[in-house]
């Protein structure tokens, strides 16, 4: 079947939240664990929490507290417990492979860059790897990889989707270094799903 | 939830990954500069091409080819004027780019611009054709054949990479100096022109007078004495010893007013007469010496390098 690309966003759009407050806000992506609604996103995201309770809000506005459950320094991952009404609301991400990615093809990010919600940009995957000097401005090490893109991000995209052409989230935005978006890719959210009782407490 | 699809967009993201994949396979990080390195596209089998300004030395270069085997490269020329450098490596080791058409470039079609900076792979950023235009003349005074701008970003390092269409040929290679913020490519065919210069003669001829000229404004009185129907002219203010146009009998003072038949009121209509390899060619000058209209043969001399 074929859509247009903003049928491919506006699906997406249903799987990302707004994470308040924090200095700029961020953005969070909706994930399904074993059929619980939890949220992904930055650490330095839920670093702007009082407390282990975080407002968001859905893309259709409406507001819900999000309980930390875990934050992941090291690899800048945070993951949000959702109160069960959500699910009325928010639909679950559709996770993606780093895998296969290959430079050149199209992304798109959803974010909301200085508290503009829901902003839809494009661009495409630059490379996928360590990027020398990021481990100076961000938590994870420089052993860590990335996910580098040439698409246009701002605060408040931090914790929010980038995903494929098909809507699958290949990574989390994170922050911008020498211009490029980076993202963390999608294989560290997966093994944080899988092995988030090994990872720090909040 | 199922998400929707769209297999035209599936197909475009493929189309330009692949574009990176083919284009990737004939380009080299370049190291010749301090810290980080740029990128060189294998134009000839042996001959690698970047911007000039990224080779900051002219010895201890290397570059990193796709296998990621860093090998020794020395350098075979450059020219400042149109910013192109060429590096000379082993043969055979990579398949050389295959040239698009940048004749048929319009604004709005897709590019992509690739780099590679170590063993790491291709980098690559993606964006649209802005503005085409003709023939032009960067800061250097070089020709290049076509205006090329488009809005990719060019990230560091990704100067002297190609600029390719979205089946991987390769339209030019970038310059992020020229005319930022809009990405400048040089053509595909003033690299081909400039490289094979420096590969036979290892730098660039270019036509020389060694005369300086200024604008000037003829009197009325003296163009209608002599029938002239324009007054704009070049003065000539100084002429450099035993240099082409002192051999051809020039003098500071002369004005002219034509050459080899085109009319001249601007240096640039000079450099103009003197594009291509025009040395060895003799030239003829209009001018008015002492009240009347005389002409002088100049025989084009080599400019000296470094000028």
């Amino acid at each position: 079947m074929d859509t247009n690309l903003d049928v491919i966003a506006a699906a997406v759009r249903a799987t990302v939240v707004q994470v308040l407050p924090g200095s700029s806000g961020g953005a969070g992506v909706v994930l399904s664990r074993g059929g619980e609604l939890v949220v992904v996103t930055n650490a330095h995201v839920a670093h702007g929490a009082t407390g282990d309770r975080l407002r968001i809000l859905s893309h259709r506005r409406t507001a819900y507290r999000a309980v930390i459950e875990w934050v992941d320094a090291p690899r800048d991952l945070a993951l949000l417990a959702l109160p069960p009404a959500a699910s009325r609301d928010l639909s679950p991400a559709t996770l993606g492979d780093t895998a296969t990615l290959r430079p050149g093809q199209l992304v798109l990010a959803i974010g909301h860059p200085f508290g503009l919600a829901n902003a839809v940009t494009a661009g495409i995957v630059h490379s996928v790897g360590q990027v020398r000097g990021a481990w100076e401005v961000s938590p994870r090490s420089h052993k860590q990889s990335w996910i580098q893109a040439d698409i246009m991000l701002a605060p408040g995209n931090s914790g929010g989707p980038l995903v494929d052409i098909q809507g699958r989230v290949i990574g989390i935005n994170t922050m911008v270094f020498g211009g490029l978006a980076l993202a963390v890719p999608v294989s560290d959210i997966r093994a944080l799903l899988q092995a988030g009782s090994e990872a720090i407490p909040a | 939830m199922s998400q929707p699809q769209s297999q035209t967009l599936i197909d475009l993201s493929n189309q330009l990954a692949g574009a990176v994949e083919r284009g990737a396979e004939s380009i080299v990080a370049v190291h010749a500069r301090p810290q980080l390195a740029s990128t060189g596209v294998h134009w000839r089998d042996g001959l690698v091409v970047t911007t000039n300004g990224t080779v900051r030395r002219d010895r201890d270069l290397t570059v990193t080819l796709s296998n990621g085997k860093r090998i020794e490269a020395t350098l075979q020329g450059r020219d400042p004027s149109t910013d192109v450098a060429v590096l000379r490596m082993a043969t055979g080791l990579l398949p050389v780019a295959t040239l698009g058409d940048a004749g048929a470039l319009r604004p709005g079609h897709l590019v992509l611009a690739l780099a590679r900076l170590d063993d790491t792979g291709p980098r690559a950023a993606f964006g649209a054709v802005s503005v085409i235009g003709g023939a032009w003349r960067p800061w250097g005074g070089g020709e290049i054949d076509r205006l090329i701008l488009s809005d990719v970003n060019l990230y560091p390092g990704f100067g002297g990479g190609p600029l390719v269409d979205p089946s991987g040929q390769v339209l030019g290679i970038n310059s992020g100096r020229l005319s930022r913020p809009y990405a400048t490519t040089l053509p595909a065919e003033t690299v081909s022109r400039v490289l094979g210069q420096l590969a036979s003669r290892g730098y660039v001829r270019r036509g020389y007078l060694g005369a300086t000229m200024q604008p000037v404004e003829l009197q009325h009185q003296l163009r209608s004495r002599l029938g002239l129907d324009r007054g704009g002219a070049l003065l000539v203010v100084s002429i450099e010893p035993d240099g082409p146009s002192a051999a051809g009998g020039l003098l500071v003072g002369d004005v002219i007013m034509a050459i080899a038949g085109r009319p001249v009121a601007e240096p640039e209509d000079v450099l103009k007469a003197l594009d291509g390899d025009t040395v060895g060619r003799t030239l003829s000058l209009e001018l008015v010496r002492g009240g009347r209209l005389e002409q002088v043969e100049v025989l084009i001399g080599e400019r000296p390098r470094g000028h």
